[in-house]
């Protein structure tokens, strides 16, 4: 369970996938990311960075979402 | 999924944009950097020298012009890369380098069909010795060779038939 | 036998063909206006259909009805309180999950909801299959397909939404949060129910929910009531976040179960948004493409739109003839002539520009590589203290900044919102671009290109250097987080950017008509009073008035004329070169001017450089501050930009003509 915890969306490479196990984020922000499907369960896929290396772009539900590095590191996953 | 399978079929898939792209990109390329040639030129040896290359390939001096034929140039040339790699999601590149051709090529055509206004409604004295010839530049001309890919392989760009593995499942 | 009223309100997700059916509904009748009290656009129209009069409201696009933004709260405010017959959701067939988290939201508002499946052309391509049946019966919601590109549906829509009217019957359709949660609701429900002074327009069930989701807004409304204490000890003795999250998760759930039951969705392919996606966010050709695209509109929107601004001016000017010609007395003439159709003509030569920007932006916008160009530009603008989203109000600013300071309500966050306004008036407008051309034409000759992209860089640089300077003194904080939706890209349709273009073209004619038509007249007064000076000349009151300031502009390289013009150009920057052409008694014929500014000892290429920086700075257009006051609600925060802003244009000003003057230019 522990190490579970430990890995966080922003260590995702592009192409890889994984299972939303915990949101950590905090304020409005843990809302809107619960509003946009980031929930628990959920699976996600790092499609690709931005040009600039952030943010990046992520696969979810079957759109694509796009969210901050700083977010990503507060979302916690289990890879699949 | 078969993941070889995809790769197998990708390869045969992409001999044909890789063509296109090797032949489009450094068409593009070229008559960029030329056109960077001239507009270069134009800045540091003054504005009545031209390249005589340039002038019979109606290449303008236009430095950010030229930039933009080497980057749909580059777009071009970094798809052939992919594809060479064996990455058919290379093809992305031939698909929007083509889609960019167009887009500037319409730029360009809406340009100098204000162009044309102003030499032949409005005899504005600055465009005298315009013709339609003036505004005829890489830029537009080079669009036909994608504009004729774009119709030709419009199909070849459907989802659907961009991968070969997933037409027998939606069949069923 | 009168119409029968309907009123339907059309929600959605943004970027579902939500606008695209609202305009194939109503076609050309529609109102845009402002709900009141916010600065939310709100869009209306009618259509008649088989004797009934529909009323249709476009309420704005949200994901969820929480809180988090002001669009969201003006989406259930308006359910709630103005009770729409009936509640229409425009869902994407081709990304049917998160599209009925919002349906499950809209259910618990207790709203008679019929579903519009939209796109569905794009999500069979993709070799999806819908079962509307068995959505129709597992939603217990009415599910009707469309294509509003095609206008496919739009009759089968109508026909369902009278037949819902004349129904009349609610169905409830509720999710369960399971036992834990669903016993807080009851004792909360129980607690509210006790108020018997409440607001009876609001479920008891959904404020329980909002309030256990900890909803802000919904807590207000409540605080009021004399149970609030009771309700809040509930609220504090759960752990929120938990209960936020687990609501959240409930919902996804529900949908998740009845999901594969209505659709099955083909294997990922590779799309061909995917296949564009990839080349246009490409590390390293993504912003060298994002450059070339905006230098493509810039193009269109300068090179393009010049004829026909060329065509507007003689027009213009051979009905001032005409009309000073055939008038009487003197003074009539003067004033209809010079100032009245001058002033119109200063408003339509921008007509053409704007129009084209505008469509442009709406094919940007519409095809979704505005989302990218916020996705693209994000790190840059987090790194100088702003939103990625910033970016897009800040090209708008190119245009017109009335529209771009408007197009910063999609910032969600206060603070970012703030800085994007008070940064955007130094963005170049459209407007700026006739004052360039005057005087880099003039005194710069083949260079006069340079120097008006130069000019345009100073700007952008200073809206930079601002936004910086703010988020580390007046306004402080972090940039909210980006959490943004990049849609599929589309072929942007061609109506929707027409339509686009023409509501906001108008806007700017509308605010145009009147406010610079009144700064002309004023002008032509100040002029040409006390009656029978020399038009313009010192003696006129506009002369007294420019010597007055002329000190304070003395350092910048400004003569009186000049300072008379600037002061005009309060009103609005296209006031500059017209009232320049009143006093230098050029009219509005721009070479005539041209020729009297060289022979002008007062104007040299350096000060006409200074004149370039300080008009692209100083306070913007009425118009601007209007809308600044309008948008951020705050005197203080409009009286900030306008002091600001002058403050930094004549620094700038001053640096460019001392230096310049000191290099021995």
């Amino acid at each position: 369970m522990q190490d579970i915890q430990e890995i966080t969306l922003d260590t995702l490479k592009p192409g890889e996938k994984a299972e939303i196990t915990k949101v950590r984020v905090k304020g409005s922000a843990r809302r809107k990311l619960f509003d946009m499907g980031m929930v628990a369960g959920a699976e996600i896929e790092l499609v690709r960075n931005a040009p600039l290396g952030d943010p990046m772009d992520y696969r979810i539900k079957g759109y694509h979402l796009s969210i901050r590095k700083e977010e990503a590191r507060q979302i916690f996953i289990h890879k699949v | 999924m078969d993941i070889k399978g995809e790769n197998v079929e990708a390869q045969a898939d992409t001999r044909i944009p890789v063509a296109f792209s090797v032949v489009s990109g450094s068409l593009y390329v070229l008559l960029g950097l030329l056109q960077l040639l001239a507009g270069m030129n134009r800045i540091f040896i003054g504005p009545d020298i031209l390249v005589p290359l340039a002038d019979l390939l109606l290449v303008p001096a236009d430095i950010i012009g030229s930039f933009v034929l080497i980057l749909i140039g580059t777009v071009f040339i970094y798809g052939v890369i992919e594809m060479r790699s064996g990455i058919y999601e290379g093809v992305s590149y031939a698909y929007v380098g083509i889609l960019l051709s167009l887009i500037f090529a319409i730029i360009y055509l809406f340009v100098s069909t204000g162009n044309m206004l102003e030499a032949y409604i409005l005899r504005n004295e600055d465009f005298a010795e315009w013709t339609p010839l003036s505004d005829l530049k890489p830029g537009i001309y080079l669009a036909i060779f994608s504009l004729f890919a774009f119709i030709r392989w419009k199909d070849m760009f459907e989802p659907a038939k961009a991968k070969g593995i997933n037409n027998d499942q939606r069949n069923t | 036998m009168g119409n029968r009223e309907i009123k339907i309100a059309l929600t959605g997700n943004p970027n579902v063909g939500k606008t695209t059916l609202f305009n194939a509904l109503t076609g050309s009748r529609q109102h845009v206006g402002n709900w009141p009290g916010v600065t939310v656009e709100k869009k209306s129209g009618r259509v008649s259909y088989k004797g009934y009069d529909i009323e249709v409201i476009d309420l704005p696009g949200t994901y969820s009805l929480t809180a988090y933004s002001i669009d969201e709260i003006v989406a259930r405010d308006f359910i709630i309180e103005e009770k729409p017959d009936i509640v229409i959701q425009v869902v994407d067939a081709s990304n049917l999950e998160r599209n009925l988290y919002l349906t499950t939201q809209l259910m618990e508002l207790g709203s008679q909801l019929l579903i519009v499946l939209n796109m569905c052309d794009i999500a069979e391509d993709r070799g999806d299959r819908l079962y509307l049946d068995k959505m129709e019966e597992l939603l217990a919601t009415p599910v009707i397909k469309t294509v509003a590109t095609q206008k496919k549906g739009i009759c089968d829509l109508l026909d369902k939404v009278i037949e819902q009217k004349e129904l009349e019957q609610h169905h409830g359709h509720e999710i369960g949060y399971g036992s834990e949660i669903e016993e807080k609701i009851l004792e909360i429900e129980k607690v509210l129910s006790e108020d018997e002074g409440r607001d009876r327009r609001y479920p008891l069930r959904w404020l329980s929910i909002r309030l256990l989701e900890g909803d802000s807004n919904v807590r207000a409304k409540v605080a009021k009531s004399p149970v609030y204490e009771n309700v809040m000890a509930i609220i504090e003795s759960i752990d929120q976040e938990e209960y936020e999250a687990e609501i959240a998760d409930k919902r996804y759930l529900a949908i998740n179960t009845i999901l594969p039951q209505m659709c099955t969705r083909a294997n990922e392919t590779l799309t061909k948004s995917d296949m564009v996606d990839r080349v246009l966010t490409n590390k390293y050709l993504g912003i060298p493409i994002f450059l070339a695209l905006m230098w493509g509109a810039f193009e269109l929107t300068f090179a393009f739109a010049t004829p026909f601004m060329d065509m507007i001016d003689i027009a213009m000017s051979w009905i001032s003839e005409q009309v000073s010609s055939s008038l009487r007395p003197d003074w009539l003439a003067s004033l209809v002539g010079d100032g009245i159709i001058g002033g119109v003509g200063a408003v339509l030569v921008f007509v053409p520009n704007i129009f084209i920007l505008f469509f442009l932006l709406s094919l940007l916008e519409g095809s979704g590589y505005l989302a990218r160009a916020a996705f693209i530009m994000d790190k840059l603008m987090y790194k100088i203290g702003m939103h990625g989203k910033s970016f897009i109000p800040m090209l708008m600013g190119f245009g017109c900044n009335v529209p771009a300071i408007m197009a910063a309500r999609s910032i969600e966050d206060e603070k970012d919102r703030l800085i994007t306004i008070l940064v955007v008036p130094f963005v170049s407008c459209g407007a700026r671009l006739p004052i360039y051309i005057l005087f880099a034409g003039t005194f710069f000759g083949r260079q006069a290109g340079t120097v008006i992209f130069a000019m345009y860089i100073l700007g952008i640089l200073i809206a930079i250097l601002s936004a910086k300077l703010l988020r580390e003194t007046v306004i402080k904080g972090k940039p909210a987080p980006f959490i943004m939706e990049l849609p599929p890209y589309r072929v942007p349709t061609l109506s929707t950017s027409l339509i686009h273009m023409w509501d906001n073209g108008f806007m700017y004619i509308k605010k145009a008509g009147t406010i610079i038509l009144v700064g002309v007249v004023i002008i032509w007064a100040l002029a040409s009073f006390p009656w029978g000076v020399e038009y313009g000349s010192e003696d006129s009151y506009v002369g007294i008035l420019g010597h007055a300031v002329e000190p304070l502009l003395e350092p910048l390289g400004f003569d009186w004329k000049i300072s008379v013009a600037l002061i005009f150009g309060l009103v609005a920057k296209e006031i500059v070169v017209a009232s320049l052409g009143v006093l230098y008694g050029a009219g509005d014929k721009s070479e005539a001017l041209s020729e009297r500014l060289m022979a002008d000892p007062g104007i040299t290429t350096l000060s006409s450089l200074s004149l370039m920086a300080f008009s692209l700075l100083y306070m913007p257009c009425v118009a601007t501050v209007g809308v600044i006051r309008k948008e951020t609600g705050s005197w203080k925060w409009t009286i900030f930009a306008v002091i600001y802003g002058i403050a930094v244009a004549w620094t700038m000003a001053f640096i460019i003509f001392q230096g310049g003057s000191l290099l021995g230019y």
